[in-house]
C-alpha cells in the first residue's frame, strides 16, 4: 500500500514543490491551501498523516486541527510551521497534534515521519479490527 | 521586578513576524531547489521550460526575502538617532510589510494609498514606528467585523499627519480611547502627537508631528 499524506499550507509554491518531491518518492499526496478544503478532504478519504501549517488565513491551523480531530480522532496530524514558538507548540500538542516541525524542515525528517505514521496507522487499524472481532465474539457468546 | 519594556516587545514581535516570513521563503526556495536536484538525481525529465519556471519561482521568493531583510534592517536602525528628519512614506511602507504577517493571521488587510513623493518630518523614527504599531496592534486585538485598516498620509509640509482608520465596536471605544491617551503621553516627548476621532462606526487615529520642521 502506498503512503498517503495531506499537506495544508497557504504558500502555493511550497505546497507544489514539497508534493512533487514526495510523489517522486512514491508517496501519494493531496494538497490544500486552506482549512476548509483540508477538512473536506479528510472527511472524504483516509490519510496516513496530515502536515498542517499553523498560520493560515481564514480558519487557522489550530482551529483546523481541532475540527479534523473531532471528525477523526485517530488522524495523525503534524504541525509544520515557520513559527515554532513554545506557546504555539504546547497548544497544538494539547489539542492532539502528534508533533510540531519547524520550517524549513529536512526532507529526510518528513520522510521518516511519514514512514512512522504509516506504521502507526496500520497498528491502529489492526488494533481496531482485533477489538471488533472480540466484540463480535463476545456478543455471540463464543 | 524585571519587566520587559513595551519597546522591547515591539522589536521582539517584529523580529518574530519577519523570522516566520523568512522561514517560509527559505522553505519554498529549499523545496524548489530540492525538486530540481531530485529530477537530476532520480533521473526524471527536466525540460528547459520546467526548469525556467522553477528558477523564476526561486528568483521571485529570493526577491521577497531580500525586500523583507532590507525593511528589517531599516527597522533595527530606527534607534540609531533619537531625532532626525525621516520620510514617513518610506517608514510606512516598511511598517506595512513588517506587519503583513500579523495582519494576514488576524484576517485583516491594509488599505493604503501613499504618494510617491517624500513626506519629510522631524521626530524620533523609532517612536513614530512604535506609535503606528501600538495603534494597529490594538485595532487587531479588538474583535471587529470589518477587516480593513486604512492608512493614509494627509496634509503638507508642516501639517502632515498619518491617519489610521477602522471600524470598531461601540463597546470597545472607551478602552481604545484610554490606550490612545496613554500612547500620546509616551510619544509626546518625541515630537509625535496622537488623537482619536470617533466617527461612528469608525475609529480614526491621527498621528501628527508637534514641532515639524
Amino acid at each position: 500500500m502506498k503512503a498517503k499524506v495531506l499537506i495544508v499550507d497557504d504558500e502555493e509554491d511550497f505546497l507544489e514543490a514539497l508534493a512533487e518531491r514526495l510523489r517522486s518518492r512514491g508517496i501519494e499526496v493531496a494538497t490544500a491551501q486552506d482549512g476548509v478544503t483540508a477538512l473536506s478532504l479528510v472527511s472524504k478519504e483516509p490519510f496516513h498523516a496530515v502536515f498542517l501549517d499553523y498560520y493560515m488565513p481564514g480558519i487557522n491551523g489550530l482551529e483546523t486541527l481541532k475540527l479534523m480531530l473531532n471528525q477523526n480522532p485517530d488522524l495523525l496530524v503534524y504541525i509544520l510551521t515557520g513559527k515554532a514558538g513554545l506557546k504555539e507548540g504546547v497548544e497544538a500538542i494539547k489539542l492532539g497534534a502528534k508533533d510540531v516541525i519547524e520550517k524549513p524542515a529536512e526532507l529526510q525528517e518528513i520522510l521518516e515521519i511519514i514512514k512512522n505514521a504509516e506504521n502507526e496507522y496500520i497498528l491502529n487499524l489492526e488494533q481496531k479490527i482485533k477489538e471488533s472481532i472480540s466484540d463480535i465474539l463476545r456478543t455471540k457468546g463464543w | 521586578m524585571f519587566k520587559i519594556s513595551d519597546e522591547f516587545e515591539v522589536v521582539a514581535k517584529i523580529v518574530a513576524g519577519v523570522t516566520h516570513q523568512l522561514n517560509n521563503v527559505f522553505s519554498i526556495v529549499d523545496e524548489i531547489s530540492g525538486s530540481i536536484q531530485d529530477t537530476i538525481n532520480l533521473g526524471g525529465n527536466l525540460t528547459a521550460e520546467n526548469l525556467k519556471k522553477k528558477l523564476d519561482k526561486i528568483s521571485h521568493h529570493s526577491q521577497r526575502g531580500k525586500v523583507l531583510v532590507k525593511s528589517l534592517n531599516r527597522f533595527v536602525h530606527l534607534r540609531d538617532t533619537t531625532f532626525r528628519e525621516i520620510d514617513i512614506i518610506e517608514l510606512l511602507e516598511d511598517f506595512v510589510l513588517l506587519h503583513s504577517h500579523f495582519i494576514n493571521q488576524k484576517g485583516f488587510r491594509f488599505a493604503t494609498c501613499f504618494e510617491e513623493e517624500k513626506k519629510l518630518v522631524f521626530c524620533s523614527p523609532f517612536y513614530l514606528f512604535y506609535a503606528c504599531h501600538q495603534i494597529v496592534w490594538n485595532f487587531l486585538n479588538i474583535k471587529n467585523e470589518n477587516s480593513e485598516i486604512k492608512i493614509s498620509v494627509l496634509g503638507s509640509a508642516d501639517s502632515l499627519k498619518i491617519v489610521f482608520s477602522t471600524i470598531l465596536p461601540k463597546e470597545s471605544k472607551s478602552d481604545f480611547n484610554e490606550l490612545i491617551v496613554s500612547l500620546g503621553q509616551i510619544v509626546s516627548g518625541y515630537n509625535i502627537g496622537v488623537n482619536l476621532k470617533d466617527e461612528e462606526p469608525y475609529a480614526t487615529v491621527e498621528v501628527c508631528f508637534i514641532h515639524n520642521k
